[in-house]
């Protein structure tokens, strides 16, 4: 390149930056709308009517009742219309290749990929497995040989297979001709974090020039409800607007949501051929593993502190360069002190200087989908130069006790910004973006 | 691809195997395995592991005679595996102590783990009681529903299927604190954990990985969900005969069952700790089809693409490759778009060796790639490439290459594994033998 812009970090490997956001959340289904909701920090929890919920431990969740999936895309009657969370994935792909401008008719096919952190579609249906169940009753009684004879019938094989976690990225390949590399992670709640630290990782390494990557995550059914809640990581508290609280001292579990985020990532060279809108670069990612227990965090915070520390050195930023952490914060009592631990220990005694933010407040845990919808709210922060409240702030605890930007949403100059997606198994991941600058800053 | 499209990998490091775990149809243990399959023995058989009657396909390559507490330290911790991540646990143990590594020698901080898993495989057990109870005039009451599973269902059942719990646990059991990733991109999935784990150590983010995958769909569920789609091979008077790859008598895949792990090390700490060296993995390819959900453009492109891509990534021509680990699984739409690829690739007579291991496993969908990436590597090292069995005629894209019915020798050369999934995802692997 000629002109200022250099467009190799010092370490010889290539910039990578966003282009393009596309994002349908319970607090809007578009990067705008989303945004706005966020600032104004109105909680976009709801009562769950479309099930009977009402003796369910859990009855609220982000969910997205008017969510409507374009006839245009895929009619209704064809076989292989896409499910619920594919259809999210596919609104949001739509926004994010729309808001980058890409012509992706005019790029090489090989070098376009598709990195997607995607949930499950419904893994059983309940009704249809209730129907076999019913069937091999009435047959005398449930045993393998019924249920087997009755599933036969029943099973709706290609719905099973549409489901499946590895087909929205096929789907997203098929609608935009991509013939790169094209995968899914699923490491739980990290998993939209994860699939766009890799996709950097595949820019800057030279694999491809684009990457259209995020995650997607659409499990608010009575099954999985009944998983998370055995679980007991969700709240039971049920009061739509109150229950998201992280960091709060009565918080006491996560709220479901679903949704979809979806980013287009691009070589720098690239983007700057083709005029392209530059939201934000991408600087650093790290990924850890706790290697402590399934279901605990490490109580030292140990993989967290490691995952943020390697995305501040991937990113060649120091930790006093961070302006703004939008924390995972599930609302969870485990996760939210963990996470202060692991803030306090990367960032020293500026800890209590930067302010930190949930989304999850205002959204709920949107699982695979989390990281990448939380990155958007991560760019626009930085592209506003304002950060989105912590909802529901009320009292505070004493092992989180950090500036959470509580209820009001506030201005000051973000430059760059970490964000943190933690899963169930100790899975870390943290991403470092920053305000695009014509000279590499890392 | 040129290499002026990876300027980063001018500092690469090289990355080795040194170790390998497989838990299989063909037997638990590495010699088992080898044994069978260069023996040009089936795994698949009768079903087994639960009654299978009225199912018109009851033929699988199971894993038998698997005793999960053999390999697990903390037996409490068996109840929140399913069957899949109880298998990779196992093939995970099995290549940590293949490859001699003791806490002393690696960084904890520097062993990551990369797996290839499946979907949620809930199964009815899970839910027989909650459901039962939950029937009102033959529909499901919610309002019962809702109120019972609170009791009736195993509190952790959720861990039981979660897709990263395979990775999770082996990162607990081996103090691995690196990068951890899980895939879940159908038949794709392991090859592509294993080739995301090669360049996370060929670009330095750990030294060492455990890679791999696991799948065990051989249940209820797992058998009508692929008989539905109508993908399995019917069952004929010998189930060692029913996978056929590439033969113009095949008919549909068969399930199996398994999981394999490799050991994934970079070459200098392998070296300096006087590490056994199996093999060196030396590329990897991955596209996508833009065909259709659920079925690949018949011509294979997408395959072609990830192999080029794997080939040039290993700065290997073509005709250095000296064996093909084929995708095959008998599906014959599956077999002739593959073929038509490696026709494309390998346009001269006579064509390359080749070995399609289906024959003998089934398909292990998500750990197809890491039981084929194992085979692989143990042809390199014993210099013997498998047999393709039950392959009578080759379809006609495929005559030129050379099939054989029974082991042959293997030259110090590269060998290409391919992975082909139903929707066309495809990752290509590429090792080589590793010279001092």
């Amino acid at each position: 390149m000629s002109g200022f812009q250099s467009t190799q970090r010092i370490d010889g490997r290539r910039r990578v930056v966003i282009t393009g956001l596309g994002v349908v959340s319970p607090a809007g289904q578009e990067a705008d709308a989303f945004w706005e909701t966020l600032m104004r920090g109105r909680s976009a929890i709801r009562p769950i009517t479309y099930f009977p919920a009402d003796t369910f431990p859990v009855r609220i969740a982000g969910w997205i009742p008017d969510f409507d999936f374009p006839e245009s895309i895929y009619p209704l009657d064809n076989r292989y219309f896409p499910d619920r969370r594919t259809q999210m994935a596919i609104v949001a792909a739509d926004q994010a290749v729309r808001d980058a401008g890409l012509d992706l008719e005019s790029e090489r096919p090989d070098r376009v990929g598709i990195y997607l952190g995607s949930g499950e579609g419904s893994c059983i249906d309940l009704e249809a497995l209730t129907e076999i169940v019913h069937r091999s009753l009435a047959d005398g009684e449930l045993s393998e040989t019924n249920f087997l004879k009755h599933s036969l019938d029943i099973v709706a094989a290609h719905q099973a297979f549409k489901s499946e976690a590895g087909s929205s990225t096929m789907y997203l390949a098929r609608r935009y001709r991509t013939q790169g590399p094209n995968l899914n992670c699923l490491t739980a709640c990290a998993a939209g974090s994860q699939a766009i630290g890799e996709a950097f990782r595949r820019i800057q390494h030279g694999v491809t020039d684009i990457m259209i990557s995020g995650g997607t995550h659409s499990m608010i059914r009575p099954l999985d409800i009944i998983g998370f809640s055995l679980l007991t990581a969700l709240s039971t508290r049920n009061d739509p607007e109150k229950t998201s609280r992280p960091f709060d001292a009565g918080r006491d579990g996560f709220v479901l949501g679903e949704g979809a985020g979806i980013l287009i990532l691009e070589e720098l060279g690239h983007a700057l051929r083709r005029g392209a809108p530059i939201h934000a670069e991408l600087l650093g990612y790290g990924s850890t593993a706790d290697s402590y227990r399934i279901t605990d965090t490490h109580p030292e915070a140990r993989g967290a502190i490691e995952a943020m520390r390697l995305a501040l050195q991937d990113g060649n930023t120091g930790p006093d360069e961070i302006d703004y952490v939008n924390a995972h914060g599930t609302s969870t009592i485990e996760n939210d002190a963990m996470e202060t631990l692991a803030i306090k220990q990367v960032f020293g005694n500026r800890a209590h200087r930067i302010p930190v933010s949930s989304t999850k407040s205002i959204i709920g845990h949107l699982i695979a989908a989390a990281g990448a919808v939380e990155l958007i709210a991560t760019v626009l922060s930085i592209r506003h130069n304002q950060a989105h409240p912590t909802i529901n702030y009320e009292t505070p605890d004493p092992f989180c006790d950090l500036d959470y930007i509580p209820n009001q949403a506030r201005a000051f100059p973000i430059d760059k910004a970490q964000s943190n997606s933690f899963g169930f198994g100790g899975q870390n991941v943290s991403l470092v973006v920053g305000r695009y600058g014509e000279r590499p800053s890392a | 691809m040129t290499a002026a499209n990876f300027p980063f990998q001018a500092q690469q490091r090289r990355v080795v195997v040194t170790g390998l775990g497989i838990i299989s149809s063909l037997g638990l243990t590495l010699d088992e395995f080898w044994q069978g399959l260069t023996g040009g023995q089936s795994g698949v058989s009768r079903l087994s592991n639960f009654c299978a009657d009225p199912l018109p396909v009851q033929i699988a390559g199971e894993v038998r005679n698997f005793a999960p507490e053999r390999f697990m330290q903390n037996r409490k911790s068996i109840k929140i595996m399913g069957r899949h991540i109880q298998l990779a646990v196992a093939a995970a143990r099995n290549a940590f102590q293949h490859s001699g590594l003791s806490p002393e020698n690696f960084q904890p901080e520097k062993l990551g783990v990369s797996f290839g898993t499946g979907t949620l495989n809930a199964e009815y057990q899970d839910f027989k009681d909650v459901l039962s109870a939950s029937l009102n005039q033959g529909k499901l009451d919610y309002h019962i529903f809702g109120r019972e599973s609170q009791q009736q269902v195993f509190p952790l059942w959720l861990l039981k299927y979660i897709p990263n719990m395979a990775a999770s646990h082996v990162s607990i059991m081996l103090n691995a604190r690196g990068p951890s990733n899980t895939i879940t991109t159908l038949c794709t999935s392991s090859a592509h954990a294993i080739g995301e784990g090669f360049w996370m150590i060929r670009n330095g983010q750990a030294d060492l990985m455990i890679t791999g995958g696991t799948d065990a769909q051989v249940t209820p569920l797992g058998m009508v969900k692929f008989y539905r789609l109508g993908l399995l091979a019917e069952d004929g008077a010998e189930p060692s005969q029913a996978s056929r790859p590439f033969d113009q008598g095949h008919r549909g895949m068969v399930m199996g069952e398994g999981a394999a792990v490799l050991v994934l090390e970079e070459r200098e700490h392998a070296l300096r700790r006087k590490a056994a060296v199996y093999a060196e993995i030396s590329g990897y390819g991955a596209a996508a089809d833009t065909w259709d959900p659920m079925e690949p453009n018949p011509d294979g492109p997408s395959l072609e693409i990830a192999a080029r891509h794997a080939l040039s990534d290993a700065a290997c021509r073509e005709k250095e490759v000296d064996s093909l680990f084929l995708a095959g699984n008998g599906i014959p739409f599956m077999d002739c778009a593959e073929a038509r690829a490696m026709r494309r690739l390998f346009p001269g007579a006579p064509g390359p060796r080749a070995a399609a291991i289906k024959s003998s496993l089934g398909h292990t969908h998500s750990a197809s790639g890491a039981l084929a990436s194992l085979a692989a590597v143990l042809s390199l090292q014993r210099r013997t490439l498998p047999p393709t069995i039950n392959l009578q005629s080759p379809i006609r894209e495929l005559e030129a290459f050379r099939f054989s019915s029974t082991a042959r020798s293997l030259e110090a050369g590269s060998v290409l594994v391919n992975n082909f999934s139903f929707g066309g995802n495809s990752a290509c692997l590429v090792f080589r033998a590793h010279n001092e």
